[in-house]
Formats: structure tokens, sequence, C-alpha cells
């Protein structure tokens, strides 16, 4: 038996949680070489960096990896980062001492409509006892094409409270990525 | 919309009187991304499908990530009719969580990403992604089991999040 009758716009007063909160958010109207998120508030526990990318990239079709930064720290060998990724025949586990991000977004070469995807959550961010660990859940899908999917992490090797965000492909952002920045708070 | 509080829970499915499959529609246009979490196991071992605006034509792929306890593998379905995320469930309990990327937007086509683990002995804990290929804004979502039907009591919850 189907059930049906759930009609969302029906139901008023919908509960917001005060826990999960916007920070900051952008969608690129032209090619864009990075985004910065900066001042980023020390009032949360946990940030979530959710995206739909594309790259500007015109040497290949996908997928293309992206960079995130904290803080402008842009010494590779301060980070590592280890990848789980299955690509629709074989799987991989993937180490390198760098901070990309592997194989979930798009190239300018791959259909125009599609975009990869990725869910970034930065853990204890604004702790000053830990290295920072980053979790990543991405993927691009272009049907016929091709596929991945990744599950990963990302450490930084500092204790400095992160103040600033970044995220880059290798050849720019193209136009219609978006990014959103959220803060969790702590009990 | 503005910053501040978000993760809105928009509505909430037990199932029952064996239901094959679950509806949530009119979604509100108002979020940024779309989260569904899903608990609860299908009779017989099979999947989840998921598809978008009643659309049943050829518009949906699909590549998973997965491990049943023995080896890790990777597979792919292409011009389907719904979203298989490749993770099957079984009887025992399961749980997914999803996220449906800038579901408003019509500009894109529409991603999904899948977490999903499952504890029966012929199931896997695994990762997804989904495409539909179009760029309609997406305002309900369908959700059928492979299997005969949902167990009763198996939950699904839809919640938005809206970016500032």
């Amino acid at each position: 038996m189907p059930i049906l009758g759930i009609i969302a716009s029906s139901i008023t007063g919908g509960l917001v949680t005060n826990s999960y909160e916007s920070i900051a958010s952008t969608t690129l109207t032209s090619t864009t070489a990075s985004v910065i998120f900066t001042s980023i508030p020390a009032t949360y526990t946990h940030l979530q960096v959710r995206l739909i990318g594309k790259s500007g990239y015109t040497g290949g079709t996908g997928p293309d990896n992206f960079d995130i930064r904290f803080n402008s720290d842009s010494t590779q060998t301060n980070y590592n980062r280890h990848f789980m990724r299955g690509n629709g025949t074989n799987t991989a586990a993937l180490y390198s001492n760098d901070n990309v991000i592997v194989a979930c977004i798009s190239t300018s070469l791959d259909n125009a409509d599609t975009y990869g995807a990725a869910v970034i959550d930065v853990l204890d961010y604004a702790n000053t006892n830990k290295f920072k660990t980053t979790r990543v859940l991405g993927g691009v899908d272009m049907n016929s094409s091709l596929g991945h999917i990744v599950f990963g992490s990302v450490l930084w090797r500092d204790t400095a409270a992160i103040t600033t965000l970044y995220v880059a492909p290798g050849n720019q952002w193209a136009a219609d990525t978006s990014v959103a920045l959220y803060g969790i708070k702590g009990a | 919309m503005a910053a501040g509080s978000t993760y809105t829970p928009i509505a909430t499915t037990t199932t029952s009187g064996n239901a094959t499959s679950v509806t949530f529609s009119s979604i509100p246009a108002t979020y940024t991304d779309l989260i569904i979490l899903f608990n609860g196991s299908v009779s017989g071992t099979s999947g989840d499908l998921a598809q978008f605006n009643g659309d049943t034509g050829s518009n949906y792929s699909s590549t998973f990530l997965r491990g049943d306890g023995s080896a890790a593998t990777s597979g792919r379905v292409t011009s389907s009719t719904f979203i298989n995320p490749g993770l099957t469930f079984g009887t025992s309990q399961s749980t997914y969580i999803m996220h449906i990327m800038n579901y408003a937007n019509t500009t894109t086509y529409k991603n999904a990403l899948y977490l999903s683990s499952s504890v029966a002995s012929s199931s896997y804990v695994g990762a997804a992604v989904g495409l539909w290929r179009s760029t309609a804004a997406i305002n309900a979502v369908n959700f059928s089991t492979s299997g005969t039907n949902y167990v009763n009591g198996s939950t699904f919850t839809l919640y938005g999040i809206a970016a500032a």
C-alpha cells in the first residue's frame, strides 16, 4: 500500500532547531578562482560546508579535485588526507600528504548542467588543543559517462582555531557553483 | 534567507499497512538542501529507490561504494527510472542519510548523496551519489522498495536546510 498524504506545505510553524545555523553562502555568477569564508566566529562546535561544484578545467572531463585550506595555510604538507573511492568498477583507498578533496566535482568539458556535490564536516574547529579533522562525503555522477563516490578525511596538523576556510579547484570554480557554510553548536 | 537557525523538520512518516512507497509532496522551495533520514527495514533483501517530481522516465543514475564485511565493491546504475543507491537492506534495521543538494535551483541537474548502513547479514555499509537529469526544482520525493514493502514502523524524516 503506498503512503501518500504527506503534504509538506500543510505543515505550519515548523520547528526550527537552534543548534544548526547558516553562517554564509555564495552562488557564483561567473568563473571564480576560489571561495573563501573569513572571520568565522568561534561560537560553534563544528562547521559544515555543503557545496555543488564544477571546475573551470577545460583540459579534460571529470571528475576533478579541489583543495581545502584553513587560515590561509597553503603549505600542502601541513595536511594529510585519506579517501575511499568507487568509480562504478573499481574501489581504491587513497592517501597523500596534502589537502586535496578528490574526484567529486565535474569540469567545464562535462555536461553543462552536471555538477558534483560534497558535504564536509570540520570537527572541533575552534579548539586550540587539537589538530583539525575534516570528514568528507562527495560524489559526481554523469549517467553513462562516469560516476565517482568518495568518502574520506583531511587532517590539518595545526592547533589554531579555524577562522578562515578556503575551497578551490586547480582551475577555478565554474559559474553556478554554490558553497554554503553552517555552524553546529554543542551543549 | 537571512543567516540564522535552520535544519528545519518538514515532515515525518512512519510506515504502516505494509506500505510499498512513501511520498513527500508539495515541498516548499524555501530551503537550499533537503535531508532525509531513513530508519527501518524492508521485506526481503532489497533496496530503497527514489524518484523526484513523479518523473518515471529513464533520467536517473547512481554510483555506489559499499562493503559487505568481506570486500569493498563499487557499481553503477545508469539511465534508470529511479535512483538506486545500491545499498541493499534486509529485514534487520537499516539506516541512511540522503542529502539532496540545491534541490530548488533551476539551473543544474540534481545530486543526492547517501551514507548508509545495515546490520543484516546480507547487506552493506556504503555511500552513493545519485543524479536526476533535470533542472526542475524538486517539489516531491517518492521512495519505494525493490522488495515487497517497508516493514511497519519504518520512519522517513524530511528536513530543510537554508543557506544564508
